[in-house]
């Protein structure tokens, strides 16, 4: 069957629905569709012909080789699909997991991992809705799984990823691994059922090549198990396989930059090179600074070793971009599930909606993960362990794998070795995929066997015990920006000092290190405010653990939030509707209870935070007061417009997606509540006492700019320009985040492809502080014994530990090395790119034990920003904050600034930099020619723009930048110490772009600016750059 | 317990020293003539020593066709119970694996392999098996291919390259790097060549090493020396070591040590863990041999 190629899939799917399902579950659902179906009444559940109808029967095939049947509303996000494939399977533990598909546009059949926060309409584009379901993180202690379930399927992952050759044994393990799946499939070695040779398990498959010795071997060894549970067997079998080189690393494969065949290799720890199954170079994530990809070239930036001065980037060739746009994915994702304490982007999206991220990860992390399923008390499931021969099928989880294949004749397929010959079978060989019949296989199964499926369905039919659409009201409810924010806080906390954790370990003392940083890294002796703060992360989780034992524990917090914030959500609701089978009533209690929880806990948030503003106003003006005499109001304004139309697929959904965001009312809400939160979040950091002055500084997530940074950021900018120009493919906001690392290195060479216009908003707050900057070296070396060799991860710590120390920066590592002049570029670099989490800069503050409070403050607010950003960005390399398209640039600035921003006649890629202080009149024309290909910046300044003030022995504490799709938020703090008077200054710069032809950059910028002042009086507009690409002279949208 | 089976041997295959060895034998650095006699003590008393580490050793009877057949760790890898049988990088000694085929498959029965590639060269010494991954020098007497090969028969472990070509002073890798106990890596320098390429080769093997180990630090080749087995060091006597990494090894290894003189053989470049061939065999292999334990993988579960 599998063999006839797709249209026997559909084929399958076609009478597989027909069969039916038992569930009720999917009774119900396959009913809806048909009802809906008024034109095509014959073959209702095939997903292609229900334009019409709102249902789609998904076809999703499971580890144990069954395939079930899932109908989902036809918009419905990845989310649902895969929710829904959980509470079938009864799996709490979910975040490890995930769903893949074959593009069909691809003819190598490659596997992609369903995006659960994207419509899957919108992923899956052509064929049949099959997926697979697979282990997407492999725990790095499976073991350590809490309940049997998920080991079980684990292991039947491992199974087939050891069939597929995917993770390679010698005979040895081989025969081992196998009989404790023996063990654990067949029970207790009986004589009497099993007989004296090997025959009872010669159609069960463990090896690609298994011999008739194999299995010989494995009979012995399986009769060695007597007495081991299925659940012990497993244990052991996940004991030993964790171990295997290639457990968890999921290649793919990639050329050099001398064209060599390499296999690159993501895993828990990091990316890895092999040539020839010899791992030639590690990279573990703290040594990676930035990911990114560019048409089929991925690129990694290293972070420097101790000797050497500057970053290295090396680049990989993969076979086409949307290769490599899949490696950089699974980096990205692999890097913060197992990396970050929290996914980078806040949960809560109601806060800040997500304009320009394109891609993150937004589960729950390992750690989440972990500390959620501890939580967790419920009688373990009991499960079917579906007849062994159900496993059969060699899926192997690999991307690259196309699917099962043959696997007709037990497990002879294997044997003739055709997958086998991969060095790393993990990758897609062209020829597996050919026959691309994954699923038919399946499907094949499955009417080979009703009866097992039945078995299961009907355990499953029983209504999962949870309700996840409930939840998600409730959720939204719950004042999201307050958990938000200090759920951040806490996580840069908590991860900075879990990393620190982390790599004390690694010297083997990692509760040492810990308990060391700790200090440090809260707030100069504010261990007051940390206290509290500690409690009320305590308190929070406890609240998620709560929700989550209420519902469905595998599902987060996420889902509710996503719904709350698409677009479709109405449609999401009523599909939810249809899908979710829980008891209502019973969901609905919970919802309440839910909801009123949230309410109470936002309510005494905002009453702490009340009380911390006040406070902090007191501070402020006991502190600041001085400069805020000084403050400038000056205003730039940067309009760059490009006119290109991108192609690119990607590009135009984000494209689409702005469409649905109400631009600048989506900014306006945005802002606003940032104000909101960030005073929160950074306030119980900076409450201590001494850094009252830094306090005040806090701002609504608005960045000020520095004024003696102008012309270097508005380098940036303008490279950044040039950088988004580079990358055609990616253009999505998002690149923003990442793009000011690159401004300092690609130059704006490149011709301008697409027409960003960003508006940038420099305010500059100055206040005085009474702190003392104390900042004590690190002293790492204690932790470390110069006598081991430390992967080098450690070893980059050290190095970077005295890095930063030395420099006195508190910010991220990168940023200290940059300086006065580039340190508010690099350190917003590093923040967005810094996906790679700077993590021995960090970890050395901390250790040192006394951080400046405001450092600390800022980068922990910094992480929020940082989250979203990181993700989205760091894919492109390019994309630089300045967004193509503006036309109302121009127009905004005129209003908003008294300084009216035109667009003087540049030359191709040139800034032009007016800045009254130096006599430069700018030029407003308002009607220039436009010539092809250029960008042009017009800066206004305030007057009195204190450049000269600012003296460059100032030091960066901390930068950090946030952005979503139109705006990019970058924060960054100086420290200038005179006559034992430190003075802080607060720059937020605030970059509004958009590719929109309608975006209204006005009342943008008018919200930005109006969100900021509200917020800090103390700030004060210092500057607004209008820049604008330009592509075409005739091009009518300029202006 | 896997953990409690790495270093663990219950097999360790000798090879007498042929006459021929006197006059034939490989030798990297001309010098004094090589005493056989002496030399022929020195096995002996590696061969007593062995016999006092928990170990069933097979001496096998020595081939004047192969003046370095002592030498018989280059002859095969073994790891668990697979056996590579290695292709020496050098042609004279090609040969001498046959024997050692024989005894692996005939009589212990383990799970033998074969290098398939003609062009690939494979010394056991240039192996180094820390108990979590494996580490292989390509250089004089081991190439690419060689290497692969170990990869493909030990797929269970990480593999990494190291290159030592470059490094004069060292034939082998074990030369410079050897494992003193569980997770415990000796390192010598020595002169600054030596010094150069230890330093070098550390440097290496801390960039790809996926797992942590503690760096005994020596500073010569005699003191780094040393193998590891069944929860015993053997090491070279004071005299060879040096005062200095004497004390250092008191002061750094607790457990039992045997103390042997090696110095005609290492004219030829022998080593201790040249001379002998460890292995470890079991008939039911239960657990995947490996120390890697929680805390390897620990720094990546937020525990």
């Amino acid at each position: 069957m599998a063999e006839e190629g797709n249209n026997k899939i559909e084929e399958d799917v076609k009478s597989d629905a027909k069969d039916g399902k038992d569930t009720k579950e999917n009774e119900k659902n396959n009913k809806s569709p048909t009802k809906n179906m008024t034109e095509d009444k014959k073959s209702p559940p095939k997903k292609a012909q229900n334009r019409s109808s709102k249902n789609v029967t998904c076809t999703v095939v499971l580890l144990d080789g069954e395939s079930i049947e899932v109908a989902i509303p036809k918009g419905a996000v990845g989310q649902v699909l895969f929710e829904k494939v959980c509470d079938h399977l009864d799996l709490l533990e979910r975040d490890y997991f995930g769903l893949t598909y074959t593009d069909d546009r691809d003819s190598a059949h490659i596997k992609f991992w369903l995006n659960v926060e994207k419509k899957i309409s919108k992923q899956k584009k052509r064929g049949a809705w099959v997926f697979e379901f697979a282990v997407k993180f492999y725990p790095p202690d499976p073991t350590q799984l809490q309940e049997h379930l998920t080991r079980f399927l684990v292991c039947l992952q491992i199974r087939r990823d050891i069939l597929s050759g995917r993770l390679p044994c010698s005979f040895i393990t081989h025969a081992m691994l196998g009989s404790y799946s023996v063990q654990a499939d067949r029970g207790d070695y009986d004589p009497l059922e099993h007989g004296h040779g090997y025959d009872y398990i010669k159609e069960m498959p463990f090896a690609p090549n298994q011999t008739p010795e194999m299995l010989e071997k494995i009979a012995e060894l399986h009769r060695q198990h007597k007495g081991q549970t299925p659940e012990e067997a497993d244990v052991h079998f996940l004991e030993n396989a964790k171990k295997l080189a290639m457990y968890g690393v999921d290649l793919h494969k990639a050329k050099d930059s001398e064209g060599v065949d390499i296999m690159l290799g993501v895993c828990a720890s990091g990316l890895l090179v092999y040539r020839d199954k010899l791992r030639i170079n590690r990279f573990v994530w703290p040594k990676i600074l930035k990911i990114s990809y560019k048409r089929n070239n991925f690129y990694i930036k290293i972070r420097p070793s101790e000797f050497e001065r500057y970053e290295s980037t090396i680049g990989f060739k993969l076979e086409n971009h949307r290769y490599a746009k899949r490696l950089w994915k699974t980096c990205v994702e692999h890097h913060a599930f197992f990396r970050l304490r929290e996914p980078e982007q806040p949960k809560n999206n109601a806060v800040f909606p997500r304009l320009g991220s394109k891609f993150r990860y937004s589960g729950r992390t390992l750690y989440q993960t972990k500390h959620t399923a501890a939580l967790l008390d419920r009688n373990e499931p009991a499960f079917e362990r579906v007849p062994r021969r159900a496993t059969y099928q060699d899926r192997s989880r690999s991307m690259d794998d196309v699917g099962p294949r043959k696997n007709r004749d037990g497990y002879g397929g294997y044997a003739d070795g055709e997958d086998y010959d991969n060095k790393y079978p993990g990758d897609r060989s062209p020829r597996n995929n050919k026959d691309g019949r994954t699923f038919s296989d399946s499907d094949n199964y499955d009417n080979k066997y009703p009866d097992g499926r039945n078995k299961r369905d009907t355990f499953h039919g029983v209504p999962t015990p949870f309700a996840k659409a409930g939840m998600t009201d409730s959720l939204n409810d719950y004042n999201p920006e307050d958990g938000k924010t200090r759920y951040n806080d806490r996580s840069f906390d908590k991860d900075k000092s879990l990393r620190e954790g982390e790599d004390g370990r690694l010297y083997k003392d990692g509760e040492d290190a810990y308990a060391k940083s700790r200090p440090g890294y809260s707030p100069d002796g504010k261990a007051l405010d940390s206290a509290e703060m500690r409690l009320q992360e305590k308190q929070r989780r406890f609240d998620d653990s709560a929700d989550i034992r209420d519902r469905a524990p595998g599902e987060g917090d996420v889902t509710l939030t996503r719904e709350g914030h698409i677009p479709d959500e109405a449609t999401l609701g009523v599909q939810a509707g249809n899908i979710s089978l829980p008891p209502k009533g019973k969901r609905t209690k919970e919802e309440e209870k839910k909801f009123k929880e949230a309410e109470k806990e936002r309510k005494k948030k905002e009453k702490e935070e009340e009380k911390r503003r006040k406070k902090e106003e007191k501070d402020k003006k006991k502190g600041g007061k001085g400069k805020e005499s000084e403050k400038i109001a000056l205003a730039e304004l940067n309009v760059s417009e490009d006119i290109r139309d991108q192609r690119e697929g990607d590009s135009a959904t984000e494209r689409a997606r702005q469409g649905v965001d109400p631009g600048s009312v989506g900014l306006e809400r945005d802002i606003v509540r940032r104000d909101r939160n960030d005073p929160n979040a950074s306030q119980p950091n900076k409450k201590p006492k001494s850094d009252k002055g830094i306090k005040s500084s806090i701002m609504a997530g608005l960045c000020a700019g520095r004024s003696p940074k102008k012309e270097s950021r508005h380098n940036s900018v303008s490279s950044h320009k040039s950088n988004s120009e580079e990358d055609e493919e990616y253009r999505p906001s998002s690149d923003i985040v990442e793009s000011d690392k690159d401004t300092t290195e690609t130059i704006s060479k490149s011709v301008v492809i697409n027409s960003p216009i960003p508006i940038t908003v420099t305010d500059v707050n100055q206040i005085e502080t009474e702190i003392e900057t104390s900042v004590d070296g690190p002293s790492d070396e204690d932790v470390l014994d110069s006598d081991v060799i430390m992967p080098s991860v450690v070893r980059e710590l050290q190095a970077d530990v005295g890095y930063g120390v030395g420099a006195g920066v508190g910010a991220g590592a990168g940023a200290g090395a940059g300086g006065l002049s580039a340190g508010g570029d690099e350190s917003f670099v590093d923040n967005k790119m810094s996906f790679i989490p700077v993590t021995p800069a960090d970890t050395a503050k901390k250790s040192g034990g006394s951080m400046k409070t405001g450092l600390d403050l800022n980068d922990s607010s910094t992480m929020p920003f940082f989250q979203p950003n990181a993700t989205s960005t760091v894919g492109r390399k390019v994309p630089p904050p300045v967004p193509p398209k503006g036309r109302g640039g121009g127009d905004a600035d005129d209003r908003n600034s008294r300084v009216s921003t035109d667009i003087p006649p540049t030359v191709a890629t040139e800034s032009y930099h007016y800045n009254p202080d130096l006599d430069e009149a700018p030029v407003s024309t308002k009607n220039v020619p436009i010539v092809k290909t250029e960008t042009r910046t017009v800066t206004y300044e305030k007057e009195g723009y204190p450049n000269n003030n600012y003296d460059f022995d100032d030091v960066l504490i901390s930068s950090q930048a946030h952005s979503s799709r139109t705006q990019t938020i970058e924060t960054t703090t100086y420290k200038t110490e005179k006559g034992g008077i430190s003075e802080t200054r607060v720059e937020r710069k605030v970059v509004i772009q958009s590719e929109e032809d309608d975006f209204d950059h006005d009342s943008a910028l008018a919200e930005a600016i109006r969100a900021v002042t509200e917020l800090d009086p103390n700030m004060s507009v210092e500057r607004i750059e209008c820049m604008r690409e330009v592509e075409e002279v005739n091009d009518d949208r300029r202006r | 317990m896997a953990h409690g089976e790495t270093f663990k041997y219950n097999y360790a295959i000798i090879c007498r020293i042929p006459q021929t060895f006197q006059y034939k034998a490989l030798r990297t650095k001309t010098g004094k003539p090589i005493d056989i006699d002496r030399a022929r003590k020195e096995y002996d008393d590696l061969r007593d020593i062995l016999k006092n580490c928990d170990v069933n050793v097979i001496e096998l009877q020595e081939d004047e066709n192969y003046p370095d057949c002592c030498f018989i760790e280059d002859c095969a890898v073994c790891i668990g119970g697979t056996a590579l049988i290695a292709r020496p990088g050098h042609t004279t000694r090609q040969g001498e694996v046959g024997e050692i085929r024989k005894v692996l498959k005939n009589d212990l029965k383990l799970n033998v392999q074969e290098i398939k590639d003609a062009k690939a060269t494979l010394d056991g010494g240039d192996v180094l098996f820390t108990g979590k991954e494996i580490f292989v020098g390509i250089g004089k007497r081991t190439n690419d291919l060689g290497a692969q090969a170990v990869a493909e028969f030990f797929p269970e472990y990480n593999v990494n390259l190291i290159k030592i070509g470059k490094c004069e002073t060292l034939l082998h890798l074990k030369d410079v790097v050897n494992m003193a106990g569980r997770n415990i890596v000796a390192v010598g320098c020595g002169n600054d060549a030596e010094t150069k390429d230890a330093n070098y080769i550390m440097k290496e093997m801390q960039s790809l090493a996926e797992y942590t180990y503690r760096v005994l630090h020596l500073d010569n080749r005699a003191g780094v020396d040393m193998l590891y087995i069944n929860g015993r060091l053997i090491h070279r006597t004071r005299e060879e070591m040096g005062e200095k990494n004497y004390g250092v090894i008191d002061e750094k290894i607790p457990y039992t040590r045997h103390r042997v003189n090696l110095s005609e053989l290492s004219k030829a470049d022998g080593s201790i863990s040249s001379m002998l061939l460890p292995i470890y065999k079991k008939k039911n292999q239960m657990n995947m041999l490996s120390d890697i334990t929680e805390d390897d993988i620990a720094p990546f579960c937020h525990k």
